[in-house]
């Protein structure tokens, strides 16, 4: 049994690695749909790299975002959270890896289990009435992460424990929330034959049941009202991130004076230097973000074509976005209206003094509030937009205060899309309850 | 190398879907060129254009590129639609790089 148990061993190493592991999955994936020896190779090394660029992306945010948050409790003495999913990524990859070691492998698992399961509700449709394949690997790749941090944090479970319930719960989340937005994606899109795969499922239904309270759809339509061609800059998220950091966290790093960038006044050099370290996050954003894509695109080709050998009549889920060129103008009027009512929830938790700050970012408030929106105006025209914006804004600052209470550990941000400031508070809660050792 | 760009606000959503739906499109056209196909975001996008000679998108981000001389950009408003993709790129390749498509192409 000696060779077997070095075997073993020696495999046990290799895929605690998350690069490796990923990088051994998509080749999995790869040799179950026939690709040539030449494409399971590049797949896995594309894999791998993906995800070491996303690695060094986390590990350079970390030394500029750590001095902020630690500058924001001792001068402020609040704790400040940015509520922004690309920002979650490096607190779960340090603090949420210092705590549990093998969380990226651990979660690297339940990516892939979530994503068969939901192949396999669908394939059982008639049982579940779940019909739609989710293919946003991205969202299911910091799902997965965020979940099994806190499923381990309430419950502690061994490996495997943690890994079923964490994919169980992923899973149900990704294929319920999809289908349900079925029907109304349809109706937006007149048939296009797609729904929703992303964050904010809830409120789009949410958006359709209440939109015909507030207006008509067909006198109210967004899309008769002019707006002013600058805002499409927002349109691009390298250009929104950094921006949207600039207004919301730019004046928090100068109220914490010209020390935190280790300056002695606010000179112009402070100034310069304050600047540079916002723009920063922009790069470490592109960083992260060329590095998830790289590997999520090699793991969804393959899901992609194993989902369609067995299932070829399925509902595709695909990211939110899909429907803004059915209502381009709800995209920027629910971005407006929902940044508004972030900086005012902002400034309110301010007033009250609250102990967390909450920090708006950017991609909640421009992708969550585009995509609730496009579903407001189909059923209830810009008065609705306004209402499920005005919605929208409000989950991002008191749905993220309620997900902060129970993510435990995890400071510094919060993923702030709307279904987790709704739905997941929700089903955490009741972890909290029960759970033996929180 | 004929390039091919996908692009979305994120470079990770909707390119990404307008990536796999393009690509057994691509290979059921049969060109006579290496075709690669990536997807990417917006503002990366705008440095990689020169290198580029399709660009498709969404429709509501057309207003995001300068298209220069010798490029082409094509927007979609359904992107899992194979018929509207289909169609539209095989359109502006015959338009404007004839010289890729098989005698007799379809």
């Amino acid at each position: 049994m000696g060779w077997f148990a070095k075997f073993f061993t020696a495999f046990n190493l290799i895929v605690s690695e998350p690069a490796l592991l990923l990088g051994l999955l998509s080749v999995i994936g790869m040799i179950a749909l026939r690709q040539k020896w030449t494409k399971v190779l590049s797949s896995f090394i594309k894999t791998v790299i993906g995800y070491l660029i996303l690695n060094a992306g986390v590990s350079m945010i970390s030394t500029t975002f750590t001095p902020i948050v630690t500058g924001i409790k001792t001068v402020l003495g609040v704790e400040g959270y940015i509520i922004e999913p690309s920002m979650m990524i490096p607190v779960l990859m340090s603090k949420g890896q210092e705590l549990l070691p093998e969380l990226m492998s651990w979660a690297s698992y339940v990516m892939v289990l979530a994503l068969m399961l939901n192949i396999v509700y669908v394939i059982f449709n008639k049982y579940t009435r779940i019909r739609a394949i989710y293919s946003s690997g991205h969202i299911v790749f910091l799902g997965a992460i965020y979940l099994t941090f806190l499923v381990w944090y309430y419950f502690n479970l061994p490996m495997w424990g943690t890994i079923g319930i964490t994919a169980l719960i992923l899973s149900l989340w990704m294929s319920i929330g999809s289908s349900s937005n079925i029907a109304i994606t349809d109706k937006v899109t007149g048939g296009a034959g797609f729904t929703i795969a992303h964050n904010q499922h809830f409120l789009n239904w949410l958006a359709s049941k209440l939109g015909p309270l507030f207006g008509d759809p067909e006198k109210d339509n967004i899309d008769k009202i002019n707006f002013p061609g600058w805002l499409s800059i927002f349109s691009d998220n390298v250009v929104g991130v950094p921006l949207v950091m600039l207004l919301f966290l730019g004046p928090i790093i100068i109220a914490l004076g010209p020390k935190v960038l280790n300056f002695e006044t606010y000179s112009l050099k402070y100034f310069i230097t304050w600047f540079k370290t916002i723009m920063q996050f922009g790069v470490y954003m592109v960083i992260i973000f060329t590095g998830v894509r790289m590997f999520v695109a090699e793991l969804s080709t393959s899901f992609r074509g194993i989902s369609e050998k067995l299932i070829p009549g399925a509902v595709i889920g695909i990211d939110g976005m899909a429907v803004a060129p059915y209502a381009p103008n709800a995209v920027v009027g629910g971005f407006i209206v929902c940044g508004i009512t972030e900086i005012l929830g902002m400034l309110f938790l301010i007033l009250i003094k609250s102990p967390i700050l909450i920090i708006p970012g950017f991609t909640p408030m421009f992708f969550d509030a585009a995509i609730i929106s496009v579903f407001a105006n189909k059923f209830g025209g810009w008065k609705a937009v306004v209402v499920m914006a005005i919605i929208t804004g409000l989950v991002h600052i008191f749905g993220n205060l309620w997900m902060i209470s129970l993510q435990g550990p995890l400071v510094g941000a919060s993923l702030g899309m709307s279904d987790w400031g709704t739905v997941w508070p929700t089903v955490f809660s009741l972890f909290k309850l029960i759970s033996p050792i929180r | 190398m004929f390039k091919i760009l996908t692009v979305c606000a994120n470079g990770m959503g909707s390119s990404m879907i307008l990536q796999m739906v393009l690509e057994p499109i691509i290979n059921d056209m049969k060109l006579k060129d290496n075709v690669q196909i990536e997807c990417i975001s917006a503002g990366q996008a705008a440095g990689m254009i020169s290198s580029t000679d399709l660009i498709l998108c969404s429709e509501q981000l057309h207003g995001m590129f300068d298209i220069p001389e010798g490029k082409v950009l094509v927007t979609i408003r359904n992107l899992i639609d194979k018929n509207e993709i289909r169609g539209k790129v095989h359109s502006a390749i015959t338009e404007n790089f004839p010289q890729l498509l098989q005698s007799g192409g379809k």
